[in-house]
């Protein structure tokens, strides 16, 4: 493989009003592609904490401007920054940067081969455009929850709380790469409106349009799916450990049942798909007893000789350590300033793709609010230092230097002592 | 942009489909035994804007990308090795999605959607802390995958498009493209060293329930970082609400009654906006139906008509709207 990072996006700049986690998310993806991408950030930051912000690793690889829209000056420089840039993008609620007259037309009156995409909750137009939403919220209104369940039952939301985030920012990526190869057919800039709560519904796609079709609200079997008998998630040797099996016929049904050596699943009544369909919560009783006695990952090592489709639930605690995720380097340690926490780096994943012949670019660490103020206004705008100084001085720029987390209370709960070491974090 | 989509699963098929909405050129290759795969809700969903192009028509050069998701073999079968396809187009771009990559020692491992959600993450957390973790609906898995194969289709083309790249063999897989959708928790525990468990199935009275049901369904409930006395005025529990800050350390086994008395008096879109009005994020918890019918979709239009053996019926569009 050579060494030379795979970058498409090479000499595209982004200029990104973004906070949270959704939009920095997909600009995190274009630059890890190649495309410099330039943050911009109000006084102070936006209201996420410092740590989240940091751990949460949306940002790694991106510079980082501060600029106070609230001063006319701020507006000026914003507006001079965004004529300089291929793409425009931010996840403010659809009235703000209104409000400062950065609106999408306003920008691509003065540049209109200028790519503007505006990510909010529910998109516009609509009566729920300005409506403020987290991920959460979303995955609420696109579906996902009401979808987990049957009718009659509480819908529950899934428990990572950036899901629906890291869709739309992925969808926002899209948008904005499709945007890109349009112009260069056409030369034609384009303003694109995001709705978070769209993408969730689309990726619920084929469940609606079989409630569409049908007329019914799809049933959720849960774990267990009527095309795949028996499927579920069995418990295994250790706290909350556990591994998914999922047979796909009754050929790999009849492997299952000699490699697991249970007698009491080589019975007749269990030979077709519909038979084992009917007596599945036995089924599940008499799996779950043999697999309790397992390893998750042993046991996957033992069904896959036979490739029985199996896997190890991963936990938190042991996904850095999949030994698929080390060897296709689905996490790369970035290397902080100083160290954080008593460490000098911690891992986060990079692009999830892998390019023959090439190699992905490298994360480098967050930047902190403000601190590339005079290497990106030298860069884009001609700036000097002197002004960029003076900006500063007066409160139109602002630059906090780098990120300080020394003082910030983690919350204890569930806490392993022995982390660091288990992930093999540098000191 | 003109792509050639060879697809099994609903991986490459969300792939094309979101290319072809984005009004590139889809042309799906049609093969029975593939269009097999597809149960008939699936079809109506995925085929939406693509030609179909038999193998004896096919082509490559008149692609400037594959994005496939059946696997060597299927391609071999059809001759239409990665290798095969490549020699010769230096700019062809040829995107390959799998469950769980075409190298590291679980490429050759039997997978499926569970599966591949297991291994990837975001099922350990997903259910109840008393059940067993529990799948995220349909094909999840597989419809992310699909939009990274989308993106990484239309990005590499550009590549070759700006001249900055020629044309490149990707191969991505559902497990490492998943894992994305926790890296919060993943970093939480290296961060940190905490870890997000489960909770158990709510029993009523014991903390904040975000979910509950309004006088016509469901509403999600979230208020991060208001203070909770507001929230309790807000949600009509102004005399039942202790002191305490915590939402979960309230009494509520004796606000229990309240609290559904409460929330029952409203309809979804009514919390909703009045809770929009307070800055908080509540959401109307939606049905397909709602989602087809809802004031915002129909305002947006995000819904578009297709043909299902002869009557037209709503389907997703897509999740963006556009103005040239």
């Amino acid at each position: 493989m050579s060494n030379e990072v795979y970058a498409p996006l090479k000499g595209i700049r982004i200029l990104s009003f973004e906070l949270a986690f959704a939009l920095p998310a997909g600009t995190r993806a274009l630059h890890d592609l190649g495309a410099e991408v330039v943050r911009v950030t109000p006084p102070g930051g936006n209201n996420f904490g410092r740590y989240v912000s940091v751990s949460d690793g949306v940002f790694h690889g991106k510079s980082c401007i501060s600029i106070d829209l609230t001063k006319q000056e701020g507006r000026d420089i914003a507006m001079s920054l965004a004529i300089q840039a291929d793409v425009v993008c931010n996840n403010f609620r659809p009235s703000v940067l209104t409000k400062y007259d950065l609106a999408a037309k306003v920008l691509r009156e003065r540049k209109p081969e200028l790519i503007t995409l505006q990510m909010s909750g529910y998109g516009t137009p609509g009566p729920w455009s300005d409506f403020p939403a987290y991920g959460p919220s979303t995955e609420a209104a696109g579906g996902l929850n009401r979808l987990m369940v049957n009718e009659g039952e509480v819908p529950i939301r899934i428990g990572t709380g950036v899901f629906s985030d890291q869709l739309a920012g992925r969808h926002a990526a899209l948008a904005i790469v499709a945007a890109l190869q349009r112009r260069a057919e056409t030369g034609l800039g384009e303003d694109i409106d995001l709705s978070m709560t769209e993408c969730i519904t689309h990726l619920m796609g084929e469940l609606m349009t079989e409630a569409v079709v049908s007329g019914e609200v799809p049933v959720s079997h849960g774990n267990r799916n009527p095309e795949r008998v028996p499927q579920g998630i069995y418990p295994c040797v250790g706290d909350d450990e556990w591994i998914a099996i999922s047979i796909e016929d009754d050929a790999m049904w009849r492997d299952f049942v000699e490699v697991s050596e249970q007698d009491m699943l080589n019975d007749g009544s269990y030979e077709t798909r519909q038979s084992r369909w009917k007596h599945h919560d036995k089924l599940d009783e008499l799996i779950a007893t043999w697999t309790s006695k397992w390893d998750k990952n042993e046991l996957t090592e033992l069904l896959q000789t036979r490739r029985i489709a199996s896997a190890p639930v991963r936990t938190v605690k042991d996904s850095a350590l999949d030994p698929q995720f080390q060897a296709r380097g689905a996490l790369q340690l970035v290397e902080h300033q100083q160290p954080l926490f008593g460490y000098a780096a911690h891992p986060h994943p990079p692009l999830p793709w892998l390019m023959a012949g090439r190699i992905r670019k490298r994360l480098t660490d967050f930047r902190n609010n403000g601190e590339d103020n005079e290497e990106v206004l030298y860069r884009w705008l001609g700036m000097t230092k002197k002004e960029v100084n003076r900006l500063e001085d007066e409160g139109v720029l602002y630059n906090e230097g780098p990120v300080q987390l020394g003082t910030f209370r983690i919350p204890q709960t569930n806490y392993d002592p022995e982390f660091g070491q288990k992930l093999g974090l540098p000191k | 942009m003109r792509v050639l989509e060879i697809s099994g699963s609903s991986a490459a098929a969300n792939a094309g489909l979101l290319v072809a909405q984005l009004d590139f050129q889809v042309d799906r290759l049609a093969v029975d035994e593939l269009t097999n795969r597809f149960t008939e809700a699936q079809r109506v969903f995925f085929q939406r804007g693509k030609h179909e192009i038999e193998r004896d028509e096919l082509d490559l050069d008149d692609y400037d990308a594959v994005v496939e998701d059946v696997g060597i073999e299927m391609l071999a079968k059809h001759d239409l090795s990665i290798e095969e396809m490549r020699s010769g187009r230096e700019s062809l771009v040829v995107v390959s999605l799998s469950d769980l990559g075409l190298i590291g020692p679980y490429a050759g491992w039997a997978s499926s959607e569970i599966t591949v959600q297991a291994v990837g993450g975001v099922l350990h957390v997903s259910g109840y802390g008393d059940e067993p973790p529990l799948k995220l609906p349909g094909n999840t898995a597989a419809m992310i995958l699909g939009v990274h194969g989308a993106t990484a289709v239309t990005t590499a083309v550009f590549g070759v498009t700006n001249g900055a790249e020629s044309g490149i063999h990707i191969d991505i897989s559902a497990q490492d493209t998943l894992m994305q959708h926790w890296t919060r928790h993943i970093s939480q525990y290296a961060y940190a060293g905490t870890t997000t468990e489960r909770a158990p199935r709510n029993p009523e009275g014991i903390h904040f329930r975000h979910t509950a049901k309004a006088k016509d369904g469901w509403v999600y409930m979230l208020a991060l970082r208001a203070a909770w006395q507001k929230v309790a005025d807000f949600l009509g529990l102004s005399e039942q609400v202790a002191l305490e800050k915590d939402p979960n350390v309230q009494p509520w086994r004796e606000m229990e009654a309240a609290f559904v008395e409460s929330i029952a008096s409203k309809e979804k879109y009514t919390w909703f906006s009045e809770a929009a009005e307070q800055g908080w994020t509540f959401a109307p918890v939606e049905d397909p139906f709602d989602i087809v019918s809802n004031p915002q979709n129909q305002a947006r239009d995000f819904f578009e008509e297709t043909d299902y053996q002869g009557r037209m019926i709503m389907v997703p569009g897509l999740p963006y709207r556009i103005e040239r």
